[in-house]
């Protein structure tokens, strides 16, 4: 892909590079712009008014964005809203559909061969958790920019405000505001009203769990390292918190804990994980013979379970989610959101970061900008059903109005219950070491020490 | 005198005709093999840059030398050490082999005897081996997703038969997919391999003339003795061609056994992508270490089979 569009680009340069020879004009223009370093220095240090910026800007041109384009929903809104509103600036945008992990490689790539600001391939890009952690630990991140821009003012950024927490940090990552926030996301538990009645909807893990062995085999979760499954596995070990502390001590980095210690935090989780075995979708029904549970490997095998009548309940991020796939028909009428667990139900952001071999940096901070307006949020969330990523109590009342009134439905659920619920992701470098455990405690069902599965794990993340 | 100086003459003209055409062969030779180097070349480069490249690289990285992914610890025999001394390791590798050699056999007998009966013309024969090749223009995924619309819990088999009342719920229908069973993955395997391996023999059968069979029978051969001492031998190329390219295919092959596999066990390949996969990129040379791995081990299954054969075929040619 990354060669790809090298290669149009060099024949694209070979095509116009006499034109702009005689043209001279444009040239002449392009050659008075300083260079990208000197303006990212000058940008971060708060020395440019921001119609310089823009001003830059128009000269780059173009911005190359690169988004996971896995939904069909936000690529039409891309087109019909974010383009609009970032070519009002006299840039042209370039929308690339991408997995993130392979946005990541392509920054890598072009830091390899050398090329720095204003030479790669990547202006900004829709990111979050782990993956922004692999730019940042490796200085491949633009730097902090995210309260300079002018819509910041809609974004509670200031560190000793608590409810900028979810702003400044990514997975427990500092984002050190090198990205702005994008979107919103809570992890959801959905189900099937005409099938589990609603005085009947458990409210804890607990309750769940004796809802299973009433009714076993209706319910599944995604294998983890997939993120929908992940997140359950957190979700779990929150409720399962030994200390009852709940999400606290997960935001802490593995080097905290000694081995012995987190597999006192994980313990009872994953020795719940394995009780609710054979009570699985594909597991025996019969207590300790957990038969061959079925986890489904992503997030769209388990909904096409739920939809086809396999399974009753479904997991994950999105809490407008349930109403748009009513609408698009792929839920049944009756699929609600349900409060569950109500220890914690994980929320987290996603967010656009800049690299630091932007080839564009000023266009990628105007197209942000341009991005980060309450107006374009609204926008977002009305249409697509996309949660906010501005903070609603720093928007103007209109707004807010107009956000009560259009946003979709919640289906089963309120506003207040879900950001009561609300709780922070765990660390990344934490979900590494739980994801390594389940793969070998419940996956491949080791019969090894529980703590010595986790000593392993850690070591594996911590001695690098 | 006369005629021995015409003689001598044509002594000396032959003699200078002998190092004129003694050159021209040498430049002949030199020529040819030039020649032939030239012709190799995109063979040679394409196997040296796609292949020998990439899988060079991987060995460099897993021994260590990723600045990409700014790990410089070469050389070092770390991954190597995590990797094989992993459970799941050998775990997966037992499922790799078992998911490569049982549709690697079952496709050869089955194609091997297809072949056989293909050989022969009967009513429709011709549109019967056209139908058949059908499945080799699908693409392995497609086979995949049409083992899914067929056999899963949800899938028509089992509504066929709810609807029959043959069973009480569509889960009751037998686990096919996402076991360690691989049932799923050997299905899609079959449902392309058995067409290949039947055109490769069929197409190596349809050289032998029907004289030596014919001459074997009517010296009173039953028709098993014809097939192992007349018909086998002479299509013994085909099916061992066949059978490689077929389990070259199974052991590496990653898209099938993730779509259709268990999540655990299940093979070298799905486990090198899922240790690719992890954001961290410092890991990066541990699924390295698993590409290595299983590029040596198939290897030397290939060679041993070769050797094998080859040793077959002396046998043959000595006997």
């Amino acid at each position: 892909m990354c060669r790809n569009v090298d290669i149009v680009a060099i024949l694209i340069t070979m095509f116009f590079l006499p034109l702009s020879l005689f043209a001279g004009g444009a040239a002449e223009e392009a050659a008075v712009l300083d260079p990208p370093e000197e303006f990212r220095e000058r940008f971060l240090a708060g020395e440019l008014e921001w119609d310089e910026v823009i001003t830059r800007a128009q000269a780059e041109g173009e911005v190359e964005f690169y988004h996971w384009g896995g939904s069909e929903a936000l690529n039409n809104w891309l087109e019909v809203s974010a383009r609009p509103d970032i070519e009002q600036y006299g840039i042209r945008l370039n929308a690339n559909r991408a997995d993130t992990g392979g946005v990541v490689d392509i920054i890598l790539a072009d830091d390899a061969a050398g090329r720095g600001l204003g030479e790669g391939s990547v202006d900004f890009v829709w990111i979050n958790g782990e993956n922004f952690r692999t730019l940042k630990d490796n200085d491949l991140l633009f730097g902090p920019f995210a309260d300079k821009l002018p819509t910041s003012r809609y974004y509670f950024l200031d560190p000793d405000d608590p409810r900028s927490t979810v702003n400044l940090f990514d997975f427990g990552t500092p984002t050190e505001l090198m990205e702005m926030p994008w979107s919103s996301a809570q992890y959801t538990f959905r189900v099937d009203t005409a099938r589990v009645p609603r005085d009947e909807v458990p409210k804890s893990f607990a309750e769940l769990e004796e809802w299973m062995r009433a009714n076993p085999g209706r319910f599944a979760y995604v294998a983890p390292p997939q993120y929908i499954g992940s997140t359950f596995v957190q979700t779990v070990a929150y409720a399962k918190n030994p200390h009852g502390t709940t999400y606290e001590p997960f935001q802490n980095d593995p080097e905290e804990f000694t081995p012995g210690e987190l597999a006192e935090l994980l313990d009872p989780a994953f020795a719940y994980l394995r009780r609710i075995e054979p009570f699985l979708l594909g597991g025996s029904g019969v207590e300790d013979d957990p038969g061959s549970p079925l986890y489904p490997s992503s997030a769209s095998s388990l909904e096409g379970r739920f939809a086809g009548g396999e399974i009753d309940f479904t997991q994950e991020f999105g809490v407008y989610d349930v109403d748009r796939e009513i609408r698009a028909g792929n839920y049944p009428e009756t699929t609600e959101n349900i409060i569950f667990p109500e220890t914690g139900m994980i929320a987290n952001k996603s967010f656009l970061a800049i690299p630091s071999n932007a080839p564009n940096p000023a266009a990628a901070l105007v197209a942000i900008n341009a991005l980060s307006t309450p107006e374009s949020h609204v926008s977002k969330l009305v249409e697509i059903g996309y949660a906010l990523g501005v903070d609603a109590p720093l928007l103007p009342d209109e707004l807010q109005h107009r956000i009560e009134e259009e946003a979709p439905d919640l289906r089963g659920v309120t506003a207040e219950e879900l950001s009561a619920a609300e709780v922070p992701d765990t660390n990344a470098r934490l979900v590494d070491i739980i994801d390594e455990v389940w793969l070998e405690y419940i996956a491949e069902r080791s019969t090894r020490p529980f703590a010595d599965i986790v000593e392993d794990a850690w070591t594996a993340v911590v001695d690098r | 005198m006369l005629n021995s100086n015409q003689s001598s003459a044509t002594r000396n003209e032959t003699r200078r005709g002998d190092s004129v055409a003694a050159r021209w062969v040498r430049k002949q030779r030199i020529v040819r093999g030039l020649t032939i180097v030239a012709m190799l070349a995109p063979a040679v480069g394409t196997l040296l840059v796609l292949y020998v490249g990439p899988l060079l690289l991987a060995l460099l990285q897993s021994l260590g030398h990723a600045p990409l992914y700014r790990v410089t610890i070469f050389p070092s025999a770390q991954f190597y050490e995590r990797v094989l001394g992993s459970s799941r390791f050998w775990i997966s590798l037992v499922y790799t082999l078992y998911y490569a050699f049982v549709p690697t056999i079952i496709s050869t007998v089955v194609g091997v005897g297809l072949a056989l009966l293909m050989n022969r013309r009967y009513w429709g024969s011709r549109f019967f081996s056209f139908f058949f090749r059908l499945p080799l223009v699908v693409p392995y995924l497609v086979g995949a997703a049409m083992v899914v619309a067929l056999f899963a819990n949800g899938g028509l088999i089992a509504r066929i038969l709810f609807a029959l009342g043959i069973i009480e719920q569509t889960g009751d229908f037998p686990r096919i997919l996402f076991s360690a069973g691989g049932y799923g993955i050997m299905l899609v395997y079959l449902f392309k391999q058995i067409p290949f391996t039947t055109m490769v023999v069929g197409s190596v059968l349809a050289g032998v003339a029907p004289e030596y069979e014919e001459v074997a029978r009517t010296l009173g051969a039953t028709r098993w003795k014809t097939f192992r001492y007349v018909i086998l031998p002479r299509i013994m190329p085909g099916v061992v061609t066949s059978s490689i390219l077929v389990f070259a295919f199974n052991f590496q092959s990653y898209e099938i056994p993730f779509l259709l596999g268990a999540t655990f066990p299940n093979t070298l390949p799905v486990e090198a992508l899922r240790r690719f996969s992890v954001p961290d990129f410092t890991r990066r040379p541990e699924a390295m270490a698993y590409v290595v791995v299983i590029a040596v081990i198939s290897g030397v299954i290939l060679f041993l089979y070769l050797k094998g054969y080859r040793r077959y075929e002396q046998s043959r040619g000595g006997a």
